[in-house]
């Protein structure tokens, strides 16, 4: 490791830059080619998102009601405020302000520990009520809240293509012999929804259901891992904080996780709206 | 530490050899395992993807015997099914991608800026990691249950339908695309930030701007295909139903994200093979590289439009005929600036000082296979021919030509002209050579019938065949052994070369580029002050000098001290 | 767990089998015949027997001569009397079964064979422990002979006025190809020769760019590949846009095989019979995975999609018979995955089609007894490529000896084989996946056939495995 250190009088100024100014810079082109990575990492869950909305803007705005809308303002109010904490840190770190710093830092860290902790509220009560990811998807009663079932004949199945999309989902019926296919289908159908047999709703409908939860699962678990993520690299800084390490001269680090705070904090604000405020 | 500074008071030879090099600076399994010098990270890479190539070959070779007779020889069509694809995987995934940039290019690219490492050395040890990783996930497909899904993974067969290992090699290859983003992301900034004094982007050598359009796709397409195998994984394990149709889901919605990255790694491997190329014809010419700017400006174009094509491997997957028009538009522009690219080329031999050494075997063996590849390629992007031809041997013939004659004989040629740089060895000129010429006659056989065999209707992906394609699987099967012979033949002339060969000078080739002014192998800090950049390209900056065996700074061209 | 047990064995072999394969190329199949051997045990009799078959075909002798040569002495069922030399009698040789004669039996050693006599061909999975088995449909339909001899050295003869547009195009570009291969190469070794290096000799230095000649050289190929784009445009509309007049017919594949549908409701799996000078609209979708319609004679392909619709048109043309083939690989079998096009005379083609509509049906109109009926469906509709009826284990467990036996899941549970049990296994296969005699699940193999086939069919079969109760099973 000794290999990085080059410059005796400067012990974080890795021997192959210059000078600081120039680790700065290329940490800084760094964290950003990162960031437009991270930006398309998450651009294939948004494409899927909104391909699957135009294909079924019903089953969007409908299934957007198991969401509760509340948990998720709390915490799109903590994930704001943690990256004004956190860019107030690097505001610390560049005028030297230790203290400031490692407040800023933990405040940070405590708002993603607190984000994450509505997550788990917010996942536990999906699962109590079956709204899995997937296969184990087995939605009960009331699982999209008590106004469910007047939106169900009212507003959100009123869709006109909704025959159309009925259609398309049976395969290889349209050919022969298709009553065996539709009993088939329909029994299936039957054992994933038996709680929720709202016979307003088309089987079609229903089935696509769990798509939302899959692409809801999805964006928001990959959110949470980078929440994660950030939550250990904020700690890391921290204890490099309280040691002392950042200085006017020195705080490349402290802004370059600040950024990737910020992106974090963005995704979260574009999922938000797309995926609670909807109906 | 030796001192590195070329002495004032003898102007004529800067040092060739050194007694402390990167190799011997320090000893013990850790003192590489946690190394962050480039140059011994690009040698580890060197290392693991030489043993995947050889893991890949072995498939090719299982497949290519199992195809010499109509019906099955010695395995089961299940067996063949696995077979072809971890050939295809081990090969794309393993071995070409991270191929010619994370091997050759870690340990060239900051000695071509003059550089003491990359931008990101920890950064860049977590890529070999990453790379290490996913190799030890393939190696867990392929002794748990295999993979028979083709390397493309496509849904719904890869989530519904197989009962291999398709999670343990998408999660393989997610790490292999994380490797790549962090190789692309540090080859970005370290081409950005730490060039030379004097190294404005026109004076850029052209290995740096392939390396850097590489980067560009790397840094944007990559992270896609991660996504895209996560989703498969979630597909799979807990049916979210996006891929599946059967649970309501779009099957060429994958087709769409899995191109939209891997028409990019085309040009991923591509890409850094001209680039590499580039270098060795200008070397091998003794002569100015012809249209400098026309070539570097290519490769970001290149890099650009890769972006805007994918769509040309689904236009017999049910898309729209507006979208077939467009993307076979974008596909035909990318074809100009590849065919400027090899213009280039040919004009820079003209009135050159040819010699006719391994690494120029590659590179000519390249070109010619790149025109053919690239020629064959318009078959595939005129829309009414590629109908018939698509998923066909002519696919087949076209992309090993592209990748396999392009991307390997340029990876082989950079080894050749890097090996005494990276080694501090050179190597028998006769047999390099024998080599380089039995493995183009080899290829040549092996995929020139199959080009055939396709255009009358032979799909790829078959265990077996009617007895119509006899002749041309044979042939195939015959080239292919002697490709075989002939990369037998290379890996025996390196080896030997470690123990046996003659000491390397610092610039055996007369290249003009920086990374032949330090010593061979270099030092472990490469350069200690970083040397002032001119003309990459001009080559009377060096003349042969007959003590050193190699090519010293030209009278009026040598460095005063720093 | 195949995957090992090759890497482990025949990758290891691999400078010994490349060696026989330089001599001869018989010699894999004496690789194969250990392999074949060993694991079959005492019940498998010696080495597969050659028959040679000429031209004038006489079952009997076939037959005498069959049981001659495997020291057997078998009967033969007229089904199976009628499957010898399928389409080698006079005025039913197609370019399908020219050449080939196919001889299926229960019996583990019986083989197909080159109607020359000169080779034996084992298409099924010699090296998998297996004796070599062939059934009637799996062996007719690989070995299609040679399609059309007459086409040109890259294409085969086009079978449509629109495939012959696009050969055109092929034609275009394969010229453009010619003149810059030979330009870039001529002028490759010519520099490469002329200005080799020598001693005294320098390079030019002062040719470093040319901008009128690299304009030149980008604004040619530009011109060029315009060409091409708009006409390959041109005829891929051609390719897609059917007729309105055209005759339409559905196509369904499944792995692996295709069934298709006439207006009239008439099925046929594997031959797709149309009449010739008519431009024919497919209308395609999948049971299960991806596959591709593709047919090489008339230039089109089209993915086949489950849940999805795709189309592709072809004009018959004069009478022929060409291959369909799958291009979308869809696992195992996806190498096996042909049909049969014939073009044949609108009378000829509706003669077919009567015959192939009624084929439950006996000559009186009467409905063909069930067991008939599930032995045909068995045939037909492709049960056979997975299911033996000889007691080897194919993709799918053995039809053998099936009738009653206690059958293991691989969740734990187990069930009796009785109609119910047969009955779900068809409909929906995933409900219970058996495990296969090492207990490894046969996993979801199974294509669910469940739309395709009408009550009568699936007592057939059932009546079918009831029918072979007690035979010997080797799973």
């Amino acid at each position: 490791m000794s290999d990085a250190h080059g410059h005796g009088d400067k012990p974080f100024l890795a021997h192959h830059f210059e000078d600081e100014d120039h680790q700065f810079d290329s940490g800084k082109l760094g964290i950003w080619a990162f960031l437009v990575t991270e930006i398309l990492f998450f651009s294939g869950l948004f494409c899927a998102y909104v391909i699957y909305r135009a294909m079924h803007p019903e089953v969007f705005t409908f299934a957007s009601n198991a969401l509760d809308t509340q948990m998720g303002a709390i915490n799109t109010g903590v994930l704001i405020f943690s990256s004004l904490t956190a860019a107030w840190a690097v505001r610390n770190a560049q005028l030297g302000q230790k203290t400031g710093l490692i407040v800023n830092l933990s405040i940070t860290i405590l708002c993603a520990f607190g984000f994450m902790g509505i997550k788990y509220l917010e996942y536990s009560h999906k699962f109590d009520k079956g709204l899995f990811p997937g296969d184990k998807y087995e939605a009960k009663e009331g699982a999209y809240g008590d106004e469910s079932k007047g939106n169900a004949n009212t507003v959100a199945f009123t869709s006109p293509d909704e025959e159309e999309s009925a259609e398309e989902a049976e395969p290889g019926v349209a050919f022969s012999n298709g009553d065996s296919a539709e009993a088939a289908l329909a029994e299936e159908d039957g054992e994933e929804l038996a709680p929720w047999n709202d016979p307003n709703v088309p089987e079609a409908t229903k089935r696509k259901l769990k798509i939302f939860f899959g692409i809801y699962f999805c964006m928001t678990g990959l959110h949470g891992i980078h929440v994660l993520i950030g939550i250990l690299v904020l700690g890391w800084l921290l204890t490099r904080a309280i040691r002392g390490h950042f200085t006017p001269t020195y705080y490349g680090p402290i802004d370059f996780a600040a950024l990737y705070w910020h992106l974090v904090d963005l995704i979260w604000i574009y999922l938000f709206p797309l995926l609670y405020l909807i109906n | 530490m030796t001192q590195v500074d070329i002495p004032v008071e003898s102007p004529v030879r800067p040092v060739q050899h050194l007694d402390k090099n990167f190799i011997n600076h320090s000893k013990g399994f850790l003192s590489w395992a946690l190394t962050l010098d480039h140059k011994r990270i690009g040698l580890m890479y060197l290392a693991g993807i030489s043993l995947s190539f050889f893991l890949g070959g072995l498939f090719a070779l299982a497949i290519r015997l199992e195809l010499f007779s109509p019906g099955m020889q010695f395995m089961d069509a299940e067996t063949y099914n696995q077979v072809f694809t971890l050939h295809g995987a081990v090969m794309v995934f393993l071995f070409i991608i991270p191929g010619i940039p994370a091997a050759l290019g870690n340990v060239v690219l900051p000695l071509m800026l003059g550089a003491k490492d990359v931008a990101f050395p920890r950064l860049n040890l977590c890529s070999y990691y990453l790379w290490l990783s996913g190799a030890a996930f393939f190696i867990w497909t392929l002794f748990s249950n295999g993979l028979d899904t083709g390397w493309t993974f496509y849904t719904p067969y890869s989530t519904s339908y197989t009962d291999t290992s398709v999670i343990q090699a998408t999660a393989g290859v997610f790490m292999l695309g994380f490797s790549s983003i962090f190789t692309g992301l540090n080859f970005l900034v370290t081409i950005h930030k730490m060039r030379p004094p004097g190294m404005t982007w026109h004076k850029l050598p052209l290995f740096l701007w392939g390396m850097y359009g590489t980067a560009i796709m790397q840094l944007l397409a990559t992270p896609v295909l991660g996504i895209t195998l996560l989703l498969l994984i979630m597909e799979t394990t807990l049916g979210i139903g996006i891929f599946d149709p059967q649970k309501g889901g779009d099957p060429v919605l994958y087709q769409h994200f899995f191109w939209f990255y891997s028409h990019p790694a085309v040009y991923i491997m591509i890409l850094p093979a001209m680039a590499v190329v580039s270098e060795i014809i200008a070397a091998f010419s003794r002569k100015h590289i012809f249209g400098y700017r026309m070539i570097a400006y290519s490769s970001v174009s290149i890099a650009l439009l890769s972006f805007l094509v994918w769509g040309h491997h689904m236009f017999v997957s049910s898309e729209s005929t507006l979208a077939t028009l467009i993307f076979s538009a974008i596909t035909f522009t990318i074809a100009i600036p590849s065919a400027i690219k090899v213009f280039n080329w040919l004009a820079t031999l003209y009135k050159g000082s040819v010699a006719l050494d391994t690494p120029m075997l590659y590179a000519l063996g390249f070109m010619w296979l790149f025109t053919i590849g690239g020629l064959t390629g318009l078959f595939l992007a005129v829309l009414s021919t590629d109908v018939v031809l698509h998923d066909t041997y002519f696919v087949v013939a076209h992309f090993h030509y592209v990748m396999v004659g392009g991307t390997l004989f340029a990876f082989l040629g950079g080894l050749h002209y890097w090996w005494p740089k990276m080694t501090g060895k050179m190597y028998s000129e006769t047999s390099g050579r024998i080599a380089a010429v039995t493995a183009f006659i080899g290829f040549n056989l092996a995929f020139f019938p199959q080009f055939i065999m396709g255009s009358r209707g032979m799909p790829r992906r078959y265990a077996d065949y009617t007895a119509d394609f006899e002749l041309y699987h044979r042939l195939s099967t015959t080239g292919t052994l002697i490709l075989g012979v002939g990369l037998a033949l290379l890996a025996y002339t390196l080896l030997r070369s470690l123990f046996g060969g003659k000491k390397a000078p610092a610039n055996p080739w007369g290249s003009a580029t920086i990374e032949w002014e330090c010593p061979s192998p270099p030092p472990h800090h490469n350069f200690d002050h970083p040397p002032l950049a001119t003309d990459p390209y001009d080559m009377e900056r060096v003349e042969w000098d007959e003590e050193v065996q190699g090519y010293v700074p030209a009278v009026g061209h040598r460095p005063t001290a720093h | 767990m195949k995957l090992q047990a090759f890497l482990l064995t025949t990758l290891l072999g691999l400078a010994g089998a490349s060696a026989g394969l330089a001599q001869d190329d018989a010699a894999p199949a004496a690789a194969d015949a250990p392999a074949a051997e060993a694991p079959a045990g005492e019940s498998a009799p010696a080495a597969p027997a050659t028959i040679r078959v000429v031209e004038d075909l006489d079952v009997d002798a076939v037959i005498a001569a069959f049981n001659a040569e495997s020291g057997t002495d078998r009967t033969f069922t007229a089904e199976e009397r009628s499957w010898i030399g399928a389409g080698v009698a006079p005025g039913d040789i197609d370019a399908a079964h020219q050449g080939y004669v196919a001889i299926p039996s229960t019996d583990p050693n019986v083989v197909i064979i080159n109607r020359n006599g000169e080779e034996l061909r084992v298409t099924s999975n010699a090296s998998a422990g297996r004796a070599p088995v062939i059934t009637h449909e799996s062996s007719h339909m690989m070995p299609f002979a040679p399609e059309v001899d007459n086409g040109t050295f890259w294409m085969a003869k086009a079978a449509s006025e629109t495939a012959k547009d696009v050969d055109r195009m092929f034609d275009f570009i394969m010229w453009i190809n010619y003149i810059f291969a030979a330009i870039i190469g001529g002028l490759m070794v010519l520099f490469c020769v002329k200005y080799r290096r020598r001693p005294g000799v320098r390079a030019d230095q002062s040719i470093t760019h040319n901008t009128p000649l690299e304009i030149t050289w980008s604004i040619i190929p530009t011109i060029l590949v315009a060409i091409m784009f708009w006409g390959g445009y041109v005829t891929f509309l051609d390719l897609r846009t059917p007729p309105p007049d055209s005759m339409k017919v559905n196509a369904t594949a499944y792995r692996w095989g295709w069934n298709f549908q006439y207006p009239n409701g008439v099925e046929s799996p594997q031959e797709f019979h149309v009449p010739e000078n008519t431009p024919i609209e497919m209308v395609m979708t999948s049971t299960d995975t991806l596959h591709s319609f593709h047919l090489p004679a008339y230039r089109t392909k089209s993915d086949v999609l489950p849940n999805r619709y795709t189309k592709v048109w072809f004009n018959s043309g004069e009478p022929g018979v060409y291959r369909v083939y799958c291009t979308e690989y869809c696992g195992k079998d996806h190498s096996n995955m042909y049909a049969k096009l014939v073009v044949e005379p609108r009378e000829d083609y509706e003669a077919w089609l009567t015959k192939t509509g009624n084929w439950m049906v006996d000559e009186n109109g009467e409905m063909k007894p069930l067991l008939e009926i599930g032995e045909l469906t068995y045939n037909r509709r492709g049960c056979k490529s997975c299911h033996s009826i000889d007691g080897s284990m194919g993709t799918g467990p053995t039809f053998a000896g099936l009738w009653g036996l206690k059958r293991d899941f691989d969740d734990g549970s187990s069930a009796v084989a009785d109609e119910q049990y047969i009955n779900q296994s068809i409909r929906d296969p995933y409900s219970q996946v058996v495990l296969n005699a090492n207990g490894v699940s046969y996993g979801k193999q199974m294509t669910i056939y469940s739309p395709m086939l009408p009550v009568e069919q699936i007592n057939g079969i059932i009546e079918f495995i009831k029918s072979l109760e007690g035979v010997p099973r080797k799973d």
